[in-house]
């Protein structure tokens, strides 16, 4: 079994005479959401919520992102470490947060994440979803990447394709028109989304 | 891992970890969501597609068509199509191959029976349900199977029953009861069609010089119709049937037909990542 890197010992400091939440590696501040708040959020916005859930989710997981890198040496694209070990250890710091698991799974080239929604029966969330993944992704490559949910899903497991910005983009577009996940991971593969 | 098990590492993960509480001392425990449960490994290569498994056999019918002169082009679409999309491969053609083949060389396959010498059975059969209608063969005992497309003939080979020229002396087709009227229709035009291939096909004769033969034609693009003569020349195309060209070999490729994923797929998480952001780019080259 691959070793878990992540010490949930060390992981948060939590400062009670200043009512704060600090990680212990960068003395940066950490606040949990309740998933039952994120749901009153998401309820409340009116204007392109979606992308105040991803840019929310985008600021989370870039110090997610910092936290895997460092675990690897800040070797991005030339980390050697198996999926399976870059996956418990990914798991370990969303699972400090209350954010669930993620499984990887390769679809040809396309990479799919299967990832449960922090927040049910709330379709707007999954947004906050992809940018958390998005965000671990960007500082843990150094690539502009990009994340997608592979539909509108509210509730369980859903997949969320990772890829640079014209292939996500392409993507959403046809989600948008209701083409099926498998589809959708076929023309990825042939190429269809460079026309 | 079971639940149990998963349990288990719960508690003792309850024992061991302990967030310190650094201002006042002491410590507080909690439950860390992540690592007691995340024993197994949740890394998943999926073979992409099970669907491919038919390329094998696509391949297969167009390597038996180039060697007989004649060429289905088949689209990517139609590799990975799903079973029911296998493309339509007209009842015609096959009866133009039985026809033109030599008896001797079709022993291994099957006997050849022509469609005149089959007698349509009103008798519902109860399985299997798809079978389009049940034929008797002459006087045998055989059953023919038929399904759309595809003529079925038991081989008497199978059963080590050498064929005799008894075994094709079948009741004249006048002699036999007509299908109800309105019923069988496309059989009857069926029977129809064969008669006419079978008049417009050479008489049977010594075997032509060598130099005499004409080249084998290449490999070209046909549509279904186009084998079996004018009247299946009016047969409606199916769209996005019919390609150009054939397609190079590695668009079939992604993933072998036992589902086994392929040697190239990086086993590490930089590869996958890198792969994963150039999606299709190296297809593109």
């Amino acid at each position: 079994m691959p070793e878990i890197k992540i010490n949930p010992d060390d992981y948060f400091t939590f400062k009670f005479q200043e009512g704060k939440i600090a990680y212990t590696a960068g003395e940066e501040s950490a606040f949990v959401i309740p998933a039952e708040a994120l749901s009153e959020f998401a309820n409340l916005l009116e204007r392109e919520p979606s992308n105040v859930l991803y840019t929310l989710g985008l600021c989370v997981g870039r110090h997610f992102g910092r936290s895997l890198s460092a675990m690897y040496g800040d070797q991005g694209l030339d980390a050697d470490a198996s999926p399976e070990d870059f996956l418990n250890n990914i798991n370990g710091i969303l699972s400090l947060h209350g954010y669930g698991l993620v499984s990887l799974e390769t679809w040809g080239d396309v990479l799919l994440f299967e990832w449960e929604t922090v927040v049910d029966d709330r379709p707007l969330a999954v947004h906050f979803q992809e940018g958390v993944l998005c965000g671990i992704l960007r500082v843990f490559t150094g690539r502009d990447f990009e994340v997608s949910a592979m539909g509108n899903f509210s509730k369980g497991p859903g997949k969320y394709c990772a890829g640079n910005y014209k292939m996500i983009q392409w993507v959403k577009e046809l989600i948008k028109k209701g083409v099926v996940e498998g589809e959708i991971v076929s023309r990825l593969n042939r190429g269809e989304h460079l026309k | 891992m079971d639940t149990e098990k998963k349990i288990q590492l719960l508690h003792e993960m309850l024992e061991k970890v302990h967030v310190r509480r650094r201002s006042v001392g002491g410590s507080i425990p909690v439950i860390p969501a992540a690592p007691s449960l995340m024993a197994e490994p949740v890394f998943t290569a999926y073979p992409q597609e099970v669907r491919t498994s038919i390329i094998p056999d696509m391949r297969t019918v167009k390597e038996d068509l180039a060697a007989s002169g004649e060429g289905v082009i088949i689209s990517q679409e139609e590799m990975i199509a799903t079973e029911e999309d296998i493309p339509f491969i007209p009842e015609e053609f096959e009866k133009k191959e039985a026809a033109e083949e030599p008896f001797q060389e079709r022993q291994s396959e099957a006997s050849i029976v022509s469609m005149e010498d089959i007698i349509f059975s009103d008798q519902p059969k109860e399985e299997p349900e798809e079978l389009a209608a049940d034929v008797e063969v002459g006087e045998s005992t055989d059953e023919v199977q038929i399904i759309p497309a595809v003529l079925e003939i038991k081989d008497r080979e199978a059963r080590d029953e050498r064929p005799s020229e008894e075994d094709f002396e079948f009741p004249e087709v006048e002699s036999l009861p007509p299908p109800p009227p309105g019923e069988r229709r496309e059989y009857d035009e069926l029977l129809l069609a064969a008669q006419r291939e079978e008049e417009r096909a050479p008489a049977a004769g010594p075997e032509p010089e060598p130099e005499a033969q004409p080249e084998p034609e290449p490999l070209k693009t046909v549509s279904p119709g186009s084998l079996a003569g004018p009247e299946a020349d009016a047969m409606p195309i199916p769209e996005g049937k019919i390609l150009e060209g054939l397609p190079p070999i590695k668009e079939a490729r992604p993933f072998s037909a036992t589902g086994a994923v392929p040697a190239k797929v990086p086993r590490t998480i930089g590869g996958l990542l890198q792969r994963a952001f150039s999606v299709g780019e190296e297809e593109k080259k």
